[in-house]
């Protein structure tokens, strides 16, 4: 404890100390006078004679009179007859050392305590301190050990209070949507990884100040409702609008959530509704050309029966509406199905060689098979993915009857898969018009058609290429086009390849299944050359 | 009355209406073709014009004919379904009325015929 005594404690005790000291030296200044006031009256010296034993009746006034007596100086100035002022001397300057030694321990106990109790009080080291070295057996003592028992509630409160602190940042880091806390005043306390990711903003950059994701004309709304929070309220599925760092739009379902009764600020958490809201926007829209020939063509039908008219050359008209209302509602609802996410907990292990031969197979059927030249596949054998069988089929499927719709009759459309540092590169290369290179960002968005076959009957629904790069992109993998205007358009497909060694292996399946687009993107990048290794090693012990 | 429209089952309901209406209707398939009709024949009483077409798109049309002296004052309906967003829409002013698919024959009618009350 002593090692760790602050200047301030050890002043607080210097001064006490230096008080008792004080007063001590003034009493006996004041004690002395009074015995010299006594002396005041004449005296004789009595040589030859033996001082008295005991109570001296000779005595020196001024120098140690204890000493003096000791010698037994018989001479000297003559002290009055006074027994009574030694006794009282002599039991004040006892007096004296007994309250200067008291005061001097009593002082660094309490100053010991100071010491202790600033520690408690400071920012961390307090209860990890020392715990108070006090065996007064008094209530001094008792003190210290209260204040011990004190130090020790508040460290296991403040480890409760780090774990605690540590479990609510891990679960809100965990959450993989955009949480963020604010105080009373609405500035940030709290912005996890998901908001950074999503909004643009670091953490550092926004604690302590108003959320920059909130665009200036919605921030009056944006206080309204956080008025309603620190009331205490909770609010859930606000469609607000918000921006991200590079200053574009982003439509987000926001709850929000008071701590406790609101007072100390509260949370939100955001769901980016952006793509959903534009998806479902463009689909209603994409529904009325169709709803309005269907209904359109009932109200003609209606008249000419009424009139009396031949109505044969509606019913194939009405027949083709119908059928086209059929396959955009089916085109949606497969849309949604991998828009939800219902392709990832159905990964396995998957041979993306015999997938695509799979495909092709299913499109010989369609009589197509002949435009498709396939230059090279994957090591001749299998090339095992973790993926959905069903979806990858469909992936591949679309992308070559893409690339023959939009290729001339007489060209062909090379297919080609190969796998190399952990990755299976998929590509499918049309000779068609390609793609002018303002569109080229655009013809994954769903409900994208070229302009040139908007409308007519070979171009499709606009949502091929979209369910394409949502297949993908639960695969872990990514798509994208290359074009030059006139030359065709190559489609490549880059999926991570298995990294495990037990085909169907159920323990690293069911571990894999968990996440396993992110986790297996970034095995593939890490170990490029293992995954190829083993890739191959694979390849000869399959049977294909 | 000129139709401009690149979906035929649209285009052969509104012509049916505009006919019965006793009006004569033209039906051009896409933007480019109607534009050319345009410029080639005289003015008609009313444009029909679809807004989403392949090529040259409904926008696109009206802009023309709003800078063509012969063609500025001509009254347009929008014909719309499918509007990926606000941009694709021509300003304000530009056209007389819009009809949004689906519709009922009878909002055809009444529009046109409020077109041409006001011209």
């Amino acid at each position: 404890m002593s090692g760790s005594f602050r200047s301030g404690a050890r002043r607080s005790r210097f001064r006490f100390g230096v008080r008792c000291q004080l007063v001590g030296l003034v009493l006996l200044i004041l004690l002395s006078l009074l015995s010299a006031v006594n002396m005041t009256e004449p005296y004789e010296a009595y040589p030859g004679r033996e001082p008295e034993t005991g109570r001296g009746r000779y005595e020196l006034v001024g120098a140690a009179f204890t000493d003096a007596s000791a010698r037994g100086i018989r001479t000297g100035a003559r002290v009055a007859d006074t027994p009574d002022l030694l006794i009282m001397l002599l039991v004040s300057g006892v007096s004296l050392a007994m309250a200067h030694t008291v005061g001097n321990r009593l002082a660094r106990r309490l100053a010991a305590l100071q010491e202790r109790a600033a520690a408690i009080a400071g920012p961390y080291g307090g209860p990890d301190a020392n715990p108070a070295d006090d065996a007064g057996g008094d209530e001094l003592e008792e003190a210290a050990r209260a204040l011990d028992r004190m130090a020790a509630r508040i460290e296991a409160v403040e480890k409760e209070l780090l774990a605690s602190n540590r479990k609510f940042r891990a679960l809100v880091e965990s959450v993989p949507l955009p949480v963020v806390a604010a105080d009373a005043e609405g500035n940030v306390t709290l912005w996890n990884r998901a908001a950074e990711r999503v909004f643009g903003w670091t953490e550092a950059e926004v604690l302590g100040r108003q959320s920059p994701a909130v665009p200036d004309e919605e921030g009056d709304e944006a206080m309204a409702l956080w008025a309603r929070v620190l009331a205490g309220e909770s609010l859930s599925g606000l469609i607000v609008r918000r921006r991200r760092r590079d200053g574009s739009p982003i439509d987000i379902s926001l709850s929000l959530a008071p701590w406790g009764d609101g007072t100390q600020g509260g949370l939100g958490v955001f769901l980016d509704i952006t793509e959903r809201l534009r998806f479902l926007q463009v689909a209603a829209h994409m529904l009325r050309n169709p709803m309005a020939g269907v209904s359109g063509l009932v109200s003609l039908l209606e008249r000419r029966v009424a009139a009396g008219q031949p109505v044969g050359d509606l019913v194939p008209l009405l027949r083709r509406d119908t059928e086209r209302l059929a396959a955009l509602l089916s085109a949606i609802l497969e849309a949604f199905r991998v828009q939800e996410g219902q392709i990832g907990p159905e990964l396995e292990r998957v041979d993306l060689t015999g997938t695509v031969l799979s495909a092709l197979d299913s499109l010989r059927v369609a009589g197509v098979a002949e435009r498709i030249r396939l230059e090279g596949l994957c090591c001749d054998g299998p090339c095992w993915i973790w993926g959905d069988p069903e979806p990858l089929r469909d992936m591949v499927r679309t992308l070559v009857t893409n690339a023959l719709t939009y290729s001339p009759d007489d060209e062909p459309v090379v297919l080609s898969l190969s796998c190399s540092n952990g990755l299976a590169t998929l590509s499918v290369a049309d000779r068609g018009a390609g793609i002018p290179p303002s569109e080229l960002d655009r013809v994954f968005e769903p409900f994208y058609r070229s302009r040139e076959l908007v409308g007519s009957e070979k171009g499709g629904l606009g949502l091929g290429l979209y369910v394409c790069r949502e297949i993908v992109r639960a695969h872990g993998g990514r798509i994208w086009v290359a074009s030059a205007e006139g030359r065709g358009a190559v489609f490549r497909v880059e999926l991570p390849v298995c990294q495990g060694e037990d085909p169907g292996g159920g323990a690293e399946r069911s571990e894999r299944r968990t996440g396993a687009a992110d986790e297996k993107r970034i095995t593939g990048e890490e170990q490029p050359t293992r995954a190829k290794e083993r890739a191959e090693g694979e390849d000869e012990g399959a049977d294909g | 009355m000129l139709v401009i429209e690149d979906e035929a089952t649209i285009a052969l309901i509104l012509s049916e209406v505009l006919r019965e209406q006793g009006h004569e209707a033209v039906t051009v398939s896409g933007g480019a073709a109607g534009l050319d009709w345009l410029r080639e024949s005289p003015p008609p009483d009313v444009v029909l014009l679809d807004l989403f077409m392949p090529g040259l798109g409904g926008r696109d049309v009206l802009k023309a004919m709003r800078s063509d002296p012969r063609l500025k004052d001509v009254p347009v309906v929008l014909v719309t379904g499918a509007v990926p967003s606000v941009e694709d829409f021509p300003p304000n002013g530009t056209y007389q009325a819009l009809i949004t698919k689906p519709f009922d024959l009878s909002d055809i009618t009444e529009t046109i015929d409020a077109c041409l009350r006001r011209r």
